[in-house]
């Protein structure tokens, strides 16, 4: 007689609670890897032109973005651009540069649809302006540098296809951004 | 039809801190603000979950607007043993405090292979004057609860004798698996 090497079980359905949200994004503490500092966001002008800040997030389980997203505010037309990274610093996906809105809501950027394995990445985004304004979480230094938060002087608004990240000390600006998971989001 | 259950895998951080999401993530902690280093000659020990195994590759803490060049700290990171810190796995030599408001990160002589598990993570000084450490305050009784031991020494012994914990601050440290940036 032969027995099974594992014992058959019935296979548990997947609770709905346990699927992954809408959005992974850079604030809520499910997902991101900065932690609840218990602080609302304000409007913030965009720290330096051109610099990308990579914020460090948590991918828990087999993912697909489907659109890239950053909280704006009132000031500036300027152009952005919303990247994804992995731990390496490897680009997987980005926006390229488009217009930031010029209103309080998220820009909302459709993209490539790219499975994301789980493991640390990185939300990146880079403004062409110092002068556009953003929802964003202001933190006193060097509370981002503690939290694995990272910049990097591009020079431009395309974010780079390998970053070359920095930590830096002074950074007090914590942008709200994340990816889509959902397609039917407008 | 049933299908197979999803299972989450945590990423190994880049910088575990005792405030992020393996220390003590909760809404009782406030933003972490700067803080005069507590008493000369103390040790405080808090709390690490570490949930996938990683690398300790290099200690870091926080300074806050104030720094004291002569003050000396020592960062180490402790098993857990029945709840409390027990025997120092490792540790950074005596530092200079260095640059005010700045991560300041210290490479200790070897790394650790963590698995998951418990950790008690220390922070020592030999100073209490002027030296400022970013810390988040816990408030009501949650400071005694879950902000961790001391120990009246500036250098984490070998195996720790934590006693209750008198204040309500957790200071801004933890470790990186990452040799840079």
């Amino acid at each position: 007689m032969a027995y099974l090497a594992a014992p058959m079980t019935v296979v548990p359905r997947e609770p709905l609670w346990s699927f992954p949200g809408m959005s992974i994004d850079t604030f809520p503490p499910t997902n991101s890897a900065v932690a609840r500092f218990g602080t609302g966001g304000s409007i913030m002008t965009y720290p330096s032109a051109n610099t990308a800040i990579y914020v460090p997030i948590r991918i828990r389980r087999p993912t697909k973005a489907v659109k890239l997203w950053w909280s704006c505010e009132t000031t500036g037309t300027d152009n952005v651009d919303i990247g994804i990274y992995d731990r390496n610093g490897t680009r997987l996906v980005s926006t390229g540069a488009v217009a930031k809105l010029a209103s309080s809501n998220p820009l909302i950027v459709n993209t490539t649809d790219t499975g994301l394995k789980p493991g640390l990445h990185y939300v990146a985004v880079n403004c062409a302006a110092a002068t556009a304004t953003f929802r964003a979480i202001s933190l006193s230094v060097p509370n981002l540098a503690a939290a694995g938060v990272r910049t990097e002087a591009v020079g431009a608004v395309t974010l780079p296809a390998t970053a070359t990240w920095v930590v830096n000390q002074t950074l007090a600006f914590l942008p709200i951004a994340g990816m889509m998971l959902d397609p039917t989001v407008a | 039809m049933t299908y197979a259950r999803a299972i989450d895998t945590e990423p190994i951080l880049g910088m575990v801190s005792v405030l992020g999401p393996w220390g003590r993530e909760i809404d009782q902690v406030g933003v972490p603000l700067t803080n005069v280093w507590e008493a000369a000659s103390r040790t405080v020990y808090m709390p690490i979950s570490v949930p996938v195994k990683c690398i300790l590759r290099r200690f870091w803490w926080a300074n806050g607007s104030t720094v004291n060049a002569a003050a000396n700290y020592i960062a180490a990171i402790y098993t857990d043993v029945a709840g409390k810190p027990g025997r120092r796995l490792n540790t950074t030599a005596a530092t200079a405090q260095g640059t005010a408001s700045e991560v300041q990160f210290v490479t200790p002589s070897a790394t650790n292979v963590l698995v998951p598990g418990g950790y008690w993570f220390a922070l020592a000084s030999n100073s209490a004057t002027t030296t400022h450490i970013m810390s988040a305050s816990l408030s009501g009784a949650y400071g005694e609860t879950i902000g961790g031991y001391q120990e009246a020494t500036a250098t984490p012994p070998a195996t720790a004798t934590p006693a209750t914990r008198a204040g309500a601050l957790l200071w801004l440290c933890g470790f990186s698996t990452e040799t840079t940036p």
